[in-house]
């Protein structure tokens, strides 16, 4: 009997899953728990497996599609078998857009105004209404737009060049991966809903500077503790110790949170991710340095599990290495706090009415003015600079 | 079959006359159709060929008129009623409405009512009350038949074969065309209800018009042609029965729609069109269904004013440049 | 039941008086059937009206053709229809003469003379002068009779019919049943004339009032109207003064007139007169009336028993029948 090769749910909030690459070939023998093909959801990448052995089937999704969760994409058939018949509906592809794209004008979102000739056409030619001019009355793509495309494809498939969007020539439409998308969604959420304020704090790092040198001459093992997960662990104690910070805006609530997750922005060659770092709380600085480098290598890989991209409570998000100092960061929802850190950088300040050389490194941390207000926050600000300054606390 | 140049009004004359002749059992009767020969001149001599039993004068009496012809046509005849006005049918409306057009029903059947109504339609300097052109009233009711003649070869065959019909047929003569000539059918001519012609070949767009603004159409199709852009024109000629296939298999071609017409704009034969096209033509339509018609106000007396509301050549072509360009 | 050349014969006299019978305790079932749901309560009764209706009926020729009014059934009684159907046509059964499209107010059957009823009044009028008009041009040498209350003779349609017929010398007979009341208005205050019949004099036609209750005189103006009519000379309008003895539909409260005066009506019942008048002139006694009583009980029960067998009428018949063709 054929059995489907399905879209997996990998998580209670997944929905739907972009297909990545397909591993084996129509026809192919696949043993039952070998790859046959990655996913990506919002989250991460995944494989899927073959669920028996045997020959795979036709491929019913293409890769780049956008599948919901239960979706069919393929079959594994027995010696000889049939395909079967296509279900109803086909694979239950899901909307190609979370919604309409911007437009680059005014913000305003934007739907393609096609008539119903065009858009029967396009269906039928494989043309992307998204990408036309309309010619038609108030810029209605029309049977004619879609059979210029239509031509232009046949006639040079890159003659791109000479297509244009909102009057500008287009080099080339790079589709968004999940990841990307799913930030982008996630980004315009937290922006048009959660009301920010960002507060900037210089800490002095000279006592965390002297405890590195220490280390790393001494051989401790804590020399593998960098910048930033020193900023992790001082933003965990500080919202233990503020749990009312440590919080979600849930309608008409608070929901304060009994364990301090924390974000870690970490870029990927498929965008920003941000691996969560469970429990942070509860770890010692070297277990939290590992923890930290292995969810990052992960997130490059694109390995991450389920569990380890969601969940988090606050994020930190560190830009030091491109020598930025400071930043207005976006809040990661439905997370209140975001630490933004900047370079660890030797400034020039005035220290007891004379001028002195320290190293500094300044915070830019995000509030969801919903949780904090000014005051709440600026306790939360001050304490994670004390620790970042005296850091003994962090060191128990 | 040999055709001759005659007016429009004379070959409403023919038509009747032929009828009159074919079947003993048709009369005609009206506000000033027999000693005066109707007001517009179109049916004179009638009286004197078939004399006063079966042409013959009424009394304003509108209810009367319609009544008549309806108890007339229950029990054999086949009357030929004239309104001299479109604008009476709401005179008569009980008798429009409710006894031609549900009388046959309400009694399942019993009867077959072989009546036409003449009425004069549209038009210039008459006045609101004589000037309207109430096709699409008519067309709502069910079980009026519905004729539109656009020109002096189906005026004749349109209402020759009303006459033959065994269901009331109203048709509407528009005053604007009684004197516009065209080549006619000598001979027995009839036409049969329920089919559109085509008047003019295209593929840029349709325009769906009858009667005068059928005129003004094709004067604007030519227009248009002269500048690359062929326009189909299509004259339904009858509401009731509606040919649909022959609009559809237009707009199919074309993709786009434009109907003109000399009424009032909301729930129009327009928007009736429009509907027609969104439930069986959704996917061929191109660009969105456009209808020129009078907005919305009473057709004034003044003809400088009605110019204002009538949709005319130069807003035909801008309107079809617009949907086709 | 026809003698139309009058006198009023004692055979004539007796089946008027059966033919009321039946149609009382005929309206009387239906009135304890709908009250009990179990028939549509639709019926406008016709108690107290019924020797005029069948008395007028009696004096004209089987085939002439009839427009009835909204009050009662005896029309339809006297015209030989079997009473099943009408209790078919309020069980919207087949077997009923409109199969549920127009229901009890509008049966039909051409075949025994019952052309329908307009279902707003007045169209009875200017559908009648057509009917008429049809009868004379086909030269039948029949009679068009139009039933209307009082309160109808105000619709227009009253007086551009009357004046037409007039006109044209029509076999048209207006047969007015003046009962007083337009559902809850009285004639007092809304009829300008105590008696309907002086509007004839308008359309320079005979008028004549009479006893409704009392057979011998309607049956007498009527047969004279009827020679008229048929010797060419046009129409007449006649009145029968009637009583309305129930109210205007069934389960009418009556707030316009008092429990004395209804309970008055119902003591001046005309039947009570109509029988004390038979058994005076020896043609019916006792026995008689209990056997007639017998044979309309009967012809009742198997009337009932035919509804009941019937079947309902198709939903798909409510798409049929709107065109001839």
């Amino acid at each position: 009997m054929a059995t489907p090769i399905r879209i997996p749910r990998l998580g209670q909030s997944m929905t739907e899953a972009q297909l990545v690459t397909w591993h084996a070939a129509p026809g192919s023998s696949v043993r039952s728990g070998e790859t046959v093909l990655t996913i990506e959801t919002d989250k991460a990448q995944y494989e899927v497996e073959a669920p028996c052995d045997g020959r795979l089937g036709v491929r019913r999704a293409a890769v780049g599609t956008t599948l919901r969760v239960g979706a069919v994409v393929g079959h594994v058939l027995e010696a000889g078998e049939a395909e079967p018949a296509l279900e109803l509906g086909g694979p239950a592809v899901a909307d190609p857009r979370p919604g309409p794209p911007p437009s680059p004008e005014g913000g305003q979102r934007r739907r393609v105004r096609a008539s119903p000739r065009a858009r029967r056409i396009a269906e039928e030619r494989g043309v992307d209404l998204e990408i036309l001019r309309g010619s038609g009355p108030d810029g209605l793509v029309t049977e004619r737009d879609v059979e210029a495309a239509a031509q232009a494809e046949l006639a040079a498939p890159a003659a791109s060049d000479a297509e244009r969007w909102h009057g500008r020539r287009v080099r080339e439409r790079l589709p968004l991966s999940g990841v990307r998308l799913a930030g982008a969604r996630r980004t315009s959420e937290a922006w048009t809903t959660a009301p920010h304020f960002v507060q900037m704090v210089d800490a002095d790092m000279s006592r965390l500077r002297a405890l590195r040198e220490e280390w790393k001459r001494t051989g401790d093992p804590r020399a593998a503790v960098g910048w930033n997960d020193f900023v992790v662990a001082a933003l965990a104690r500080a919202l233990v110790e503020q749990p009312a910070l440590n919080a979600a805006f849930d309608g008409d609530a608070l929901v304060v949170f009994d364990e301090v997750n924390v974000g870690i922005a970490v870029d990927t060659p498929r965008g920003l991710v941000v691996p969560v770092l469970r429990g942070a709380e509860r770890k010692a600085l070297t277990e939290l340095a590992r923890a930290a480098r292995e969810l990052a290598e992960k997130a490059r890989a694109g390995a991450l599990g389920h569990d380890e991209v969601t969940g988090g409570t606050a994020t930190v998000s560190n830009l030091g290495a491109f020598g930025i100092r400071a930043g207005t960061p976006v809040l990661n929802p439905p997370e209140a706090v975001l630490v933004f850190v900047g370079a660890v950088e030797e400034r020039v300040i005035a220290l007891a009415g004379a001028p002195a050389v320290r190293p500094l490194c300044t915070l830019s941390i995000a509030y969801d003015h919903r949780v904090a207000d000014g005051a709440s926050a600026a306790r939360l600000t001050r304490r994670v600079r004390e620790l970042l300054e005296e850091p003994t606390p962090l060191l128990a | 079959m040999s055709t001759r140049e005659i007016s429009y009004g004379q070959a409403i004359r023919e038509a009747l006359a032929q009828e009159m002749r074919r079947d003993p059992r048709v009369i005609l009767f009206g506000e000033d159709v027999a000693l005066y020969g109707g007001i517009f001149g179109q049916l004179a001599g009638l009286r004197d060929e078939f004399g006063d039993e079966r042409v013959f004068d009424t009394p304003i009496s509108e209810n009367l008129i319609v009544g008549a012809a309806v108890g007339a046509a229950s029990r054999g005849l086949r009357p030929v009623a004239e309104l001299q006005f479109a604008d009476f049918v709401f005179c008569a409306a009980d008798e429009v409405f409710f006894k031609a057009g549900m009388w046959r029903y309400v009694h399942d059947g019993a009867f077959e009512l072989p009546l036409v109504i003449r009425a004069p339609s549209g038009g210039y300097g008459f006045g609101p009350e004589h000037s309207q052109c109430p096709e699409a009233f008519l067309m709502h009711q069910p079980g009026i038949r519905i004729a539109l003649p656009s020109t002096p070869a189906d005026a004749k065959g349109l209402l020759a074969a009303a006459i033959r019909s065994n269901d009331p047929v109203v048709v509407l003569e528009h005053k604007l065309l009684y004197a516009r000539k065209g080549p006619v059918p000598e001979g027995e001519h009839v036409e049969p209800l329920g089919r559109a012609v085509v008047r003019r070949q295209g593929d840029a767009l349709t325009i769906v018009a009858w009667q005068d603004m059928l005129w003004r159409t094709l004067e604007a199709a030519a227009r248009l042609a002269g500048e690359g852009i062929e326009v189909e024109v299509v004259d339904p000629r009858c509401l009731n029965p509606f040919d649909a296939e022959t609009l559809l298999a237009s707009v199919r071609k074309t993709g786009a729609c434009l109907v003109v017409e000399e009424a009032y704009r909301t729930l129009g034969v327009g928007a009736e069109i429009g509907a027609l096209l969104m439930e069986r033509a959704f996917g061929d339509l191109d660009r969105p269904l456009r209808r020129l018609a009078i907005p919305d106000v009473p057709v004034p007396t003044a003809p400088h004013l009605v110019d204002a509301l009538v949709p005319n050549v130069d807003a035909i072509v801008r309107a079809a440049r617009e949907l086709a360009g | 039941m026809h003698a139309e050349e009058g006198p009023l014969d004692d055979a004539t006299r007796v089946e008027i008086f059966r033919r009321c019978l039946l149609a009382r305790r005929l309206e009387e079932r239906i009135i304890q059937l709908a009250m009990a749901g179990e028939l549509a309560a639709t019926l406008h009764p016709g108690q107290g009206q019924e020797i005029a209706q069948v008395a007028a009926l009696a004096a004209l020729r089987p085939d002439d053709p009839m427009l009835y009014g909204h009050r009662g059934l005896a029309y339809w009684i006297a015209r030989g229809l079997p009473p099943e159907r009408i209790l078919c046509e309020l069980a919207f059964k087949e077997g009923s003469t409109n199969r549920g499209k127009g229901g009890v107010m509008h049966v039909v059957d051409p075949a025994l003379g019952i052309l329908g009823e307009s279902g707003t009044l007045g169209g009875n009028f200017v559908i009648g002068a057509g009917v008429a008009l049809a009868e004379k041009l086909q030269r039948t040498g029949r009679v068009a009779v139009i039933f209307f209350g009082d309160g109808t003779s105000n619709r227009g349609q009253f007086h551009e019919a009357a004046n037409f017929c007039a006109v044209r010398k029509l076999p048209a007979l207006f047969f007015c049943e003046n009962n007083g009341w337009a559902v809850s208005v009285s004639a007092r205050v809304s009829t300008a004339v105590a008696d309907i019949a002086d509007r004839a004099a308008a359309y320079a036609m005979p008028g004549v009032v009479v006893d409704g209750n009392d057979p011998e005189a309607v049956f007498e103006a009527t047969a004279a109207a009827a020679r008229r009519a048929r010797a060419g000379d046009g129409p007449s309008l006649v009145e029968a003064k009637v009583e309305r003895l129930l109210g205007h539909f069934l389960g009418d409260p009556q707030p316009y007139r008092s429990a004395a005066e209804r309970t008055a009506l119902r003591e001046r019942d005309p039947m009570g007169r109509f029988e004390r008048d038979l058994r005076a002139r020896g043609l019916l006694d006792d026995s008689a009336l209990a056997a007639l009583e017998g044979e309309i009980a009967a012809r009742i029960t198997a009337a009932e028993a035919a509804e009941r067998r019937a079947s309902l009428v198709a939903p798909a018949t409510a798409l049929e029948r709107v065109y001839a063709s």
